[in-house]
């Protein structure tokens, strides 16, 4: 009888520290995220999301530590985990004098995508999350809600087998959450990891596979949501009161 | 004392602490008691070299001296009007707080003549950083009354700043908000170039028989009302209180008219041009084309569109072209033996090398998705190298018209152009990458306020370069050492230690 090997996460970092002037914004983290699971990473303002995720896309060195995406390492062999990672902030990096066929064209050919395959999912993604008809308007009239659609179909038309999630839904309005929950659920069902970052605690409750919640750049506490409700002995609460216990403890540990 | 919050004092106090706060981000040390101390080593320095001028303008004949003044006066006003449309059309664009400020219960007409006050004081200061330790120099030799030239600006203030909006308007009303921007740059570009064109055009057209000063002599003259209400302000500094009074009067009067009149279709115009964003969503119907491949391919497609679309390389291009043309016709003419080489190749040089300068810091320093750029799957090496690419081509093309031209009549000369030009424009745009200075893209017009001097030594590099050039088309030793100059200013400001492309942004913990 063969015994499978365990499947190469998505994600893993074992040990990651980062400090800014002394003070560790993340310390000794370990975090491991498989293929096609929906990780939602929770903390207070200054709990040191941003900053895994910013160590975790290459923006950042880390103080020690080991990130590795399917297994390759981030640090030792940054293009390759850049190849199928996509990174998405909170505040959409565009470039305003440019429409979205043209930005999504720079970003197929920054990846090195087949130019007739990124041109059919560029296609795609504008239908799906509505700006067809603005394809070729340039971004700078859009509202923040369109740049942010903008600036998620950029982040998928690579279709990354990582997709980082910084705060996406910030400032978005329902319609357009809506439609962008949507495509990353589509997404996740499809296989590909994502990790997203958010304080809109009904997002992660709604959508997360696991949660993982980080306090003064420790996780301290990560699970399904029913097993986090177990932690807390409240069994029936909202992810907010468990939450908020959690983070409580924490500080108080 | 304090002013009412929402008053008219109050916002002008507002607006002049913004213009301070711009002045002093200007120093890299912003502590007050340094900024403070560098200004007054500045007044000093230019009380010092206005000294011997006031000499010799106090030896001067009283004709001459209101021939000087009168001179100085338009130059001063043109000077200021262009600073005022520009000061309103930025006001129009980069908005700052006139969003906030529109969405406040605060008066639109106490808004728009807070924001005119203010400017008007910003740019009779910026003008009296030049003109008022001269003023005070020609005072001590010639009597107190001379400081009458302080009501006198500040008078030619009020009138810039209603000309300006009046101008700013205009151009709104006739070219819309998507044109008004560019046509508004190249108007004050060209009022602030226009008497130093005006006094160029007077020598080009001056002949021994018929001196430049008799050229102007000879143009049509002004009724004699006018006259004496264009010599108010000459007569005014020279001690004629009336005529003082008058042209200070001239310069409330408009101004307050202008803030009537005008202030309310000002701001009608700043919410149409708030909306224009808004209304260029509006798709426009064009073939869709297949992508290309390669992040290369890519990097410089996308640098080129955005230096197409930028608003305000074209216009800096002019400017540098309008400055430098009557200045390269009069080093021409001076020749024995003037060559067409020698008219267009310090220019080409001038005005490539500026935009290479330009060029390379709006693709390599202003990326607007710096951080986006970090993500992606390609070195920094790669990146800077499709940037430097694509302002290659741009700069390539101008330089290959004048050099075709060149070419058919000179062969060698257009050789030694197209050298020298590549010289140039490599060591323009290594400067700006060597000497880093990043900011956002809409920024461009006040890059060069960067502590580091980059500007500066994008000019010294510039001149060396093409004084090259023109000695070497006419076979001058003396090009050589330009050469040298340049190739050792660019040494001593090579960079130490090696640059990366400025990608990485401060943390957000």
């Amino acid at each position: 009888m063969s015994v499978s090997a365990p499947p190469t996460p998505a994600l893993s970092i074992r040990g990651l520290c980062k400090s800014f002037d002394g003070k560790a914004a993340v310390d000794q983290l370990d975090l491991t995220v498989q293929p096609g699971e929906f990780y939602a990473l929770l903390g207070p303002n200054g709990a040191g999301k941003t900053t895994t995720i910013r160590m975790t896309a290459g923006l950042m060195l880390p103080d020690s530590g080991a990130i590795e995406v399917y297994g390759a390492d981030v640090l030792k062999d940054p293009t390759a985990t850049k190849r199928i990672t996509a990174w998405l902030p909170d505040e959409p990096a565009l470039y305003d004098k440019l429409d979205p066929m043209e930005y999504l064209e720079f970003v197929a050919g920054l990846w090195g995508v087949d130019p007739d395959v990124a041109m059919s999912r560029a296609r795609e993604l504008l239908e799906v999350l509505e700006l067809w008809p603005h394809r070729h308007a340039r971004c700078e009239g859009f509202s923040r809600g369109m740049k942010q659609k903008v600036a998620l179909a950029g982040a998928l038309i690579h279709d990354p087998m990582l997709l980082l999630l910084d705060e996406p839904l910030t400032g978005l309005d329902a319609a357009i959450a809506r439609q962008v929950k949507d495509l990353l659920t589509a997404r996740a069902r499809m296989g590909r990891a994502i990790i997203l970052t958010t304080h809109i605690l009904e997002v992660a409750e709604r959508l997360a596979d696991r949660i993982g919640i980080i306090n003064a750049g420790r996780l301290c506490a990560e699970g399904t949501l029913e097993e986090l409700r177990a932690r807390t002995g409240r069994a029936g609460d909202s992810l907010e009161d468990v939450f908020l216990d959690l983070t409580r403890r924490s500080v108080t540990a | 004392m304090t002013a009412r919050p929402g008053s008219f004092i109050w916002l002008v106090r507002h607006d002049l602490l913004l213009s301070w706060r711009r002045f002093s981000g200007r120093f890299a040390d912003r502590s007050l008691l340094r900024v403070m101390g560098i200004v007054a080593l500045g007044i000093t320095f230019m009380h010092v070299i206005s000294g011997p001028s006031a000499i010799i303008f106090a030896r001067k004949a009283t004709d001459t001296r209101q021939v000087i003044l009168g001179g100085a006066i338009l130059f001063i006003l043109l000077w200021q009007v262009s600073q005022a449309i520009s000061h309103f059309t930025r006001l129009l664009y980069s908005r700052g707080d006139l969003d906030l400020l529109l969405s406040s219960p605060i008066s639109p007409r106490v808004v728009v003549g807070a924001h005119a006050v203010a400017a008007t004081l910003e740019i009779t200061l910026v003008v009296g950083a030049f003109v008022f330790p001269m003023a005070n120099m020609i005072a001590f030799r010639m009597g107190w009354s001379w400081l009458a030239i302080y009501p006198a600006a500040l008078a030619s203030g009020m009138l810039a700043s209603a000309c300006g909006l009046a101008v700013t308007v205009g151009l709104f009303k006739v070219l819309g908000p998507a044109r008004t921007r560019m046509a508004a740059q190249i108007t004050a570009a060209l009022l602030a170039s226009a008497l130093i064109l005006g006094g160029q055009l007077a020598y080009l057209l001056s002949s021994p028989d018929r001196p430049a000063s008799a050229l102007i002599r000879s143009m049509p003259q002004a009724p004699d009302f006018m006259d004496w209400l264009i010599l108010a302000p000459v007569h005014g500094i020279a001690g004629d209180l009336g005529s003082l009074l008058l042209w200070m009067s001239l310069g409330s009067l408009t101004f307050a008219l202008a803030i009537i009149r005008l202030g309310p279709t000002f701001l009608k115009s700043a919410i149409q041009s708030g909306g224009l964003p808004a209304r260029q969503i509006v798709a426009r119907e064009k073939p869709e084309k297949p992508f290309r491949l390669g992040a290369g391919a890519a990097l410089r497609r996308k640098e080129l569109k955005l230096l197409g679309r930028d608003p305000w390389l074209f216009s800096r291009a002019l400017l540098q072209a309008l400055y430098l043309a009557p200045i390269c016709i009069v080093i021409w003419i001076s020749q024995d033996d003037p060559s067409l080489s020698l008219l267009v190749a310090p220019v080409l040089i001038m005005v490539l090398s500026h935009l290479a300068g330009i060029m390379a810091w709006l693709t390599v320093l202003s990326e607007d998705a710096p951080d986006f750029m970090t993500t992606a799957p390609v070195t920094a090496d790669q990146i800077l190298r499709s940037k430097l690419e694509a302002i290659a081509l741009p700069l390539g093309l101008i330089l290959l018209g004048p050099a075709l031209g060149l070419c058919w009549f000179e062969p060698w000369d257009a050789l030694l152009t197209v050298i020298f030009a590549i010289a140039a424009c490599v060591s323009t745009a290594l400067i700006n990458i060597w000497h880093p200075a990043p900011a956002k893209r809409e920024n461009a017009a006040s890059r060069h306020n960067a502590p580091k001097i980059v500007s500066l030594k994008e000019n010294i590099l510039a001149v060396c370069w093409a004084v090259a050039c023109g000695a070497a088309l006419t076979q001058e030793i003396f090009g050589a050492y330009a050469a040298a100059a340049a190739i050792f200013f660019l040494w001593i400001n090579r960079p130490r230690p090696l640059p990366a492309i400025p990608q990485q942004r401060q943390a957000r913990a």
